[in-house]
């Protein structure tokens, strides 16, 4: 499976010379690529169907337990199927299809990379795989709806598919990792396998709600729909593999994958009972007010996706063989409708429902195509679409507590899909022709033999359904389930409620057909309230961040670094503040501190030079008081005995007021920048910080300090450095190193300050 | 301190003896060969390469270089050990590829006569960090900091003629005098209470001592501040944007990457060493109850995140975008230290190592493409995407990847912290952190946007790099991939390096 998945990363890979060789032909050559790798897993679906699943293992992180893993059951199988024979499809199509296209070369790059990472994500049995090919489809089907990447609106969209799809895979990733640390795997097929029970872990509501965040944006859910409809601006192979036949289902696959484990529970199976019908009629609500053809579909996927999920909601038997055959169905009669759909575009330059009828004289061929799956689609006897909604129903009706709400809306949902599709299969086709002022061919032959195929298979699956899914269904149920169904697949039931519910939906919906124009009217004259739309929320919340990130850089980062000192001084002033409030009783301060004359009068003097320093209009007057300041704590040292200290500050000191007045001789007088407010704002900060910086003080000199090294330096002065003066030791033995640098810092300084003056010297002249 | 005893930690310090002498060899090459500037690059490199190749020969060494013989072993100045090793080699590996980098560079290669400054100044640099890495007394940290520091000023500032460049430098220098004074006075009152400046003294006095809880708690908010400054994390942040803007760029990717990697390496020995009192079987620290560093540490590293990314949502210009992102990717890995564990730190160094890889990358190729057009502005870019395929394609690789997407290195480096925090039970942080992640995803993906989506007003120039420039890119933009595929050997190197704390 690692082979089929990576052959076609290495074809897309040679896309770009085969282009160059032949445009005209690349399409249909690399058609054969799924079509090869449909053969493969058609190969193996005796096997799968037998119940020999097939594994394939590769080290990847073994200190995590995680490796490069692909197993394929029965939903694996079923899915791989999908992909590849729906994608041989739409590779045959757009090969004619975006022939007008200029970079037609890397819609299929983008579209090879597609369909490996789905693959990957369907036959994944690890979760980190999973995730990893979760991502690729998020991020290649973003180049796939921006493909047209001209218009405004494909930009948009495609950002808005990203953004939600995207950051539902990251939840996916989070509830994954959590789901690994519940049950202590990577593994798929071994949680699967080990029958683990999670519904009492602590663990399990954050990992099903993550699961769910990533599963219900990625299959277009309610609230999370509205990117579908909007990603309708991609073209139309893409809307047809993507967005309807495999990309949004990935979600609902999830869904069914961790189904065993996780489900079971009333917060699993009721949450999707409930999204799932809430997704079904919205979808459907919605799609009728369309009048673009591809909107019109993309609303009904979403209703479609919604019951698939709902029927993973109701969870028996019956509701997972509904499930099987209505995603079987829906993938047949979807992608053809939507292939129709863009070979109409192709050929009459509009999408618009109400200009289009009676080209059935034109395209013939199309017609019978169209026709055959609107057919399945409307759930009409003989065709798979048929059979599928029979299930769904039946599937309903055995549900005890809501079925009868629940029944009622799904023949709401699906007679507004049959509108839909009366609008786009048969509309288009039937009635008087309207000239659209250019002549109109059908479509050329890899532009319908494949939506042909597809719709004649899915006349086949509804005449002899038994032959065909039964065991597949059996497979899929095991993996959704954990257990085979006894329940048999066939055509007809007879004349009992069900078909009686299929006929009525049939019948609602011509009628409503009839009357839509007067409830289209209606449904415009309703003027959704915009909070009610999420679509509304999704701008609201992504412009209010995009202000209040703006809001908040240019208060914080505004380029002045006196406010970016402020920060930092508040910084230390509410953490200080906050340690001084809970950590410290003022007790302890003694306030006998023994405060000799000089002591006063160095203060004092200190003081009034940082007074002069601040008010001087003169920048000589300034820096001659904060040498005044200097001195004063130079002498205070002394007064403390550490007269190399105070040597050292002495001489700073000099050199700091030498180069101050050498380089402020240049400068212009003060002028006058900050306002009043300012000032008194400065002045509060500074006072705060200085009182707190008073009790800091206070505080930490009450406490006893470690006064070891005087004692030391006493004690070995003597003995070890035959000197007396404790000062002069330190000075020229014990810290001789120390000594000598300060010297060469002391030269250096002297140099600079040649330096500078030579400097000066030469502009004088 | 008897002679042996130095001499044997003079072997211990090999790599930074040959950084300094390269040092020494570049001024005297600039003195004596006035005219030939070609040579100094390669000089360069040559003296980054060979202490690399030390460094990486020595890779187990651990000792204690600079311990007097009198006392334990504990007091030395310097800890050698393989967590050092570890990020001396990141930093040298980055420094060769900014020298690379600086070479091709417009804004530095203008100051044509200035050249030898600039990479004598560089070599202050990387010596400044190498001791940082090492430090294991507060002295020598903060004497390590001021080193580097004083280097980057006049770096940020090397372009003199450029008002943004100057007001880049000034800044740097006014507010890293602000930061390290603060750093400088919690010193003094650790000192005051220790009666050392040794880490491992600290750590035996928290454990024993008798405590002011008052006193250590300010002293290390104090101390915190200048770590916090140079890894830029909030709210010692604010000069990064500024100077990252205006410095020129290959400084601004050093400063980005190997400046920080230094302040993180500083950051975590220094809480390893001076507060962990014991590591549980499962790698998690158990520190002295004097300090919440996991608190400290949570709430900053999500304000650090959360500031950085916000600010680059609406950035125009690419340069000060990847500043802002930078200081986010500083907020991720504050997250991996502040699990306190050892798997929180192994997601820290594999976080790292990959950051450095792709930090550098973006800003090599904005580098490129401003050298071309002379602009940085994001509406530049317009369709630059087909104009420029390859450069455009790693542009993509480099943003995707600090994104965290797969199959990108950078989805490995953020699983493995996910992984770590998960474990950690900070799953709530986890969250916020993911949040945070889907926020940066808008501003990278709207460069790509730029390159490949948006049809340009003015017909764009066609960007040919040279053979050399192309090379370098493949050197950076294929590990990406690669590493987001194969990883194994950066996860092995990391244990390697986490398991020996010279403690």
């Amino acid at each position: 499976m690692l082979i089929a998945i990576f052959s076609a990363f290495v074809v897309a890979v040679f896309v770009q010379p085969l282009f160059k060789f032949s445009k005209k032909r690349a399409g249909a050559i690399l058609s054969l690529l799924p079509l090869m790798l449909f053969l493969y897993f058609a190969y193996n679906t005796s096997a799968v169907l037998s119940g020999q699943l097939q594994f394939e293992t590769y080290e990847w992180i073994p200190s995590l337990g995680i490796h490069i893993a692909f197993v394929m059951d029965g939903i694996g199988l079923l899915f791989s199927l999908i992909i590849t024979g729906i994608g041989t499809v739409i590779f045959l199509y757009a090969g004619s299809y975006m022939q007008d296209y200029k970079y037609m070369n890397r819609f299929y790059i983008y579209i090879i990379i597609f369909m490996a990472s789905m693959l990957g994500v369907v036959l994944s049995d690890n979760f980190l795989v999973l995730f990893v090919f979760w991502e690729l489809t998020s991020i290649s089907s973003y180049l796939l709806i921006g493909f047209n990447h001209h218009k405004e609106e494909s930009r948009y969209s495609a950002l808005q598919a990203l953004l939600i799809t995207g950051t539902g895979g990251l939840a996916l990733l989070a509830g994954l990792i959590l789901l690994s640390i519940a049950s202590g795997t990577f593994s798929v097929s071994e949680l699967l396998a080990s029958g683990i029970d999670l519904s009492d872990s602590e663990l399990y509501v954050p990992i099903v709600i993550l699961i769910f965040l990533g599963a219900f944006t990625k299959s277009a859910q309610f609230p999370f729909h509205f990117w579908l409809p909007n990603a309708m601006t991609a073209p139309t192979p893409v809307s047809a593999y993507l967005h309807s036949a495999t990309m949004v289902k990935a979600g609902i696959f999830l869904l069914a994958r961790f189904n065993p484990v996780l489900g079971g529970t009333e917060l699993w199976q009721d949450t999707l009972l409930i999204v799932g019908t809430v997704t079904m009629v919205i979808g459907g609500a919605l799609s009728i007010k369309q009048s673009d053809l591809k909107k019109l579909l993309a609303y009904t996927t979403v209703s479609v996706l919604g019951t698939l999920t709902m029927l993973i909601g109701i969870g028996t038997e019956l509701a997972i063989k509904a499930f099987t055959i209505y995603l079987i169905a829906h993938a047949l009669y979807k992608a053809t409708l939507f292939l129709v759909s863009g070979t109409i575009d192709h050929e009459t330059g509009t999408r618009n429902v109400d200009k289009l009828s009676g080209l059935r004289t034109f395209m013939p061929i199309t017609a019978i195509t169209a026709i055959l799956a609107s057919l399945s689609k409307m759930g009409i006897i003989p065709l798979v679409g048929f059979v599928g909604k029979e299930t769904v129903y039946a599937s309903i009706l055995e549900l005890s507590d809501f079925g009868t709400i629940i029944i009622f809306l799904a023949i709401l949902a699906n007679a507004f899909i049959v509108v839909v599709t009366l609008l786009v299969g048969f509309k288009p086709f039937l009635g008087k022709f309207k000239d659209l002022q250019r002549k109109i061919h059908e479509a050329p032959f890899a532009m319908w033999a494949g939506p042909l195929i597809l719709a004649v298979l899915g006349l086949l699956f509804g005449l002899i359904p038994q032959y065909i899914f039964a065991s597949l269904i059996d497979q899929t149920a095991l993996s959704i389930i954990s257990k085979t169904i006894a329940l048999k697949v066939k055509l007809w039931h007879g004349f009992n409620t069900i078909f009686f519910l299929s006929v009525l939906t049939v019948a609602m919906g011509i009628l409503l057909f009839y009357f839509r124009i007067k409830i289209f009217s209606i449904l415009i004259s309703i003027k959704f309230v915009p909070y009610f739309k999420p679509s509304f929320w999704y701008d609201y919340i992504l412009k209010g961040v995009m202000t209040t990130a703006r809001a908040q850089t240019l208060l914080l980062q505004n380029g002045y670094l006196r406010y970016y000192i402020i920060f930092i001084l508040l910084t230390f002033l509410t953490l200080s503040g906050y340690v001084l409030f809970v950590h410290e009783s003022f007790d302890t301060i003694s306030l006998d501190l023994h405060i000799t004359f000089y002591e006063i009068a160095l203060s004092i003097l200190i003081i009034v030079a940082v007074g002069i320093t601040i008010h001087s209009k003169s920048r000589l007057t300034a820096v001659t008081a904060i040498g005044i300041v200097g001195f004063s704590i130079g002498i205070v040292f002394i007064i403390y005995g550490a007269p190399d200290l105070a040597l050292t500050q002495f001489a700073i000191e000099i050199l700091t007021v030498i180069l101050f007045v050498l380089v402020i001789y240049k400068l212009p007088r003060y002028l006058r920048f900050s306002s009043l407010s300012g000032r008194i704002r400065d002045l509060i900060i500074a006072s705060a910080v200085g009182v707190t910086m008073f009790f800091v003080v206070l505080l930490i000199t009450s406490a006893e300090m470690s006064s070891e090294l005087k004692q030391f330096f006493a004690d070995v002065s003597m003995p070890d450095g035959k000197g007396r003066n404790i000062v002069n030791v330190i000075l020229v033995d014990f810290r001789a190193f120390d000594t000598m640098g300060e010297l060469v810092v002391l030269a250096i300084a002297a140099l600079g300050v040649y330096a500078l003056l030579k400097l000066k010297l030469g502009n004088g002249k | 301190m008897e002679m042996n005893s130095l001499y044997d930690s003079l072997s211990l310090i090999a790599p930074e003896l040959i950084i300094s002498v390269t040092l020494l060899v570049i001024v005297l090459f600039d003195l004596i060969f006035k005219n030939n500037k070609k040579m100094l690059p390669f000089l360069s490199t040559v003296g980054l390469a060979v202490a690399l190749i030390t460094q990486a020969g020595n890779l187990t060494d651990g000792g204690f270089a600079f311990s007097p013989e009198n006392t334990p072993l504990f007091y030395g100045m310097l800890t050698i050990d393989s967590f050092g090793a570890f990020f001396k080699i990141l930093v040298l590996a980055a420094s060769m590829l900014i020298i690379y980098f600086s070479s091709t560079t417009d804004e530095v290669n203008e100051s044509f006569d200035r050249l030898g400054e600039y990479y004598t100044l560089i070599f202050g640099m990387v010596l400044g960090m190498m001791f940082m890495i090492s430090a294991s007394d507060l002295i020598l940290i903060y004497l390590s900091v001021e080193l580097l520091s004083l280097s980057s000023y006049v770096l940020a500032g090397f372009s003199k003629n450029k008002t943004r460049n100057n007001e880049a430098a000034l800044k740097y220098l006014l507010f890293g005098a602000f930061s390290s004074g603060l750093m400088l006075f919690g010193i003094s009152l650790i000192y005051g209470m220790v009666g050392s400046t040794n880490l491992t003294a600290l750590n035996n006095f928290l454990q024993t001592g008798s405590i002011n809880l008052f006193t250590i708690t300010i002293s290390l908010i104090l101390v915190f501040a200048g770590i916090g400054y140079k890894i830029s994390s909030a709210p010692f942040h604010f000069w990064t944007p500024d100077v990252y803007e205006g410095a020129p760029i290959s400084i601004t990717a050093f400063l980005s990457v190997a400046s920080k990697a230094a302040g993180f390496a500083l950051l975590i020995r220094f809480i390893r060493v001076g507060f962990v009192s014991y590591v549980d079987s499962e790698g998690f620290w158990k520190l002295s109850e004097v300090f919440d560093w996991q608190l400290l540490l949570v709430i900053i590293a999500i304000l650090t995140m959360t500031l950085g990314n916000f600010s680059a949502l609406w950035q125009d210009n690419l340069k000060r975008m990847l500043a802002y992102s930078s200081i986010a990717h500083a907020g991720y890995m504050l997250l991996g230290l502040a699990v306190m564990s050892d798997q929180g730190v192994l997601a820290v160094l594999v976080y790292f190592f990959i950051y450095a890889i792709m930090n550098i990358g973006a800003f090599f190729i904005v580098m490129l493409i401003a050298n071309r057009i002379g602009s940085e502005n994001i509406d530049d870019y317009d369709g630059l995407g087909f104009k420029a395929p390859l450069l455009g394609v790693s542009l993509g690789i480099f943003l995707v990847s600090l994104t965290g997407i797969p199959p990108t290195a950078g989805f490995i480096g953020k699983l493995y912290l996910f992984i770590a925090l998960v474990d950690a039970n900070m799953i709530a942080v986890a969250v916020i952190a993911l949040l945070n992640t889907v926020v940066s995803l808008y501003y990278y993906i709207r460069v790509l946007k730029h390159m490949y989506l948006v049809k340009p007003s003015t017909e764009p120039p066609v960007i040919k790099p040279s053979f050399n420039n192309l090379i370098f890119v493949l050197i950076l933009a294929v590990p990406t991939i690669i590493f987001g595929i194969y990883f194994t050997p950066i996860l092995d190197f990391a244990k390697q390096c986490v398991q020996f704390f010279g403690v």
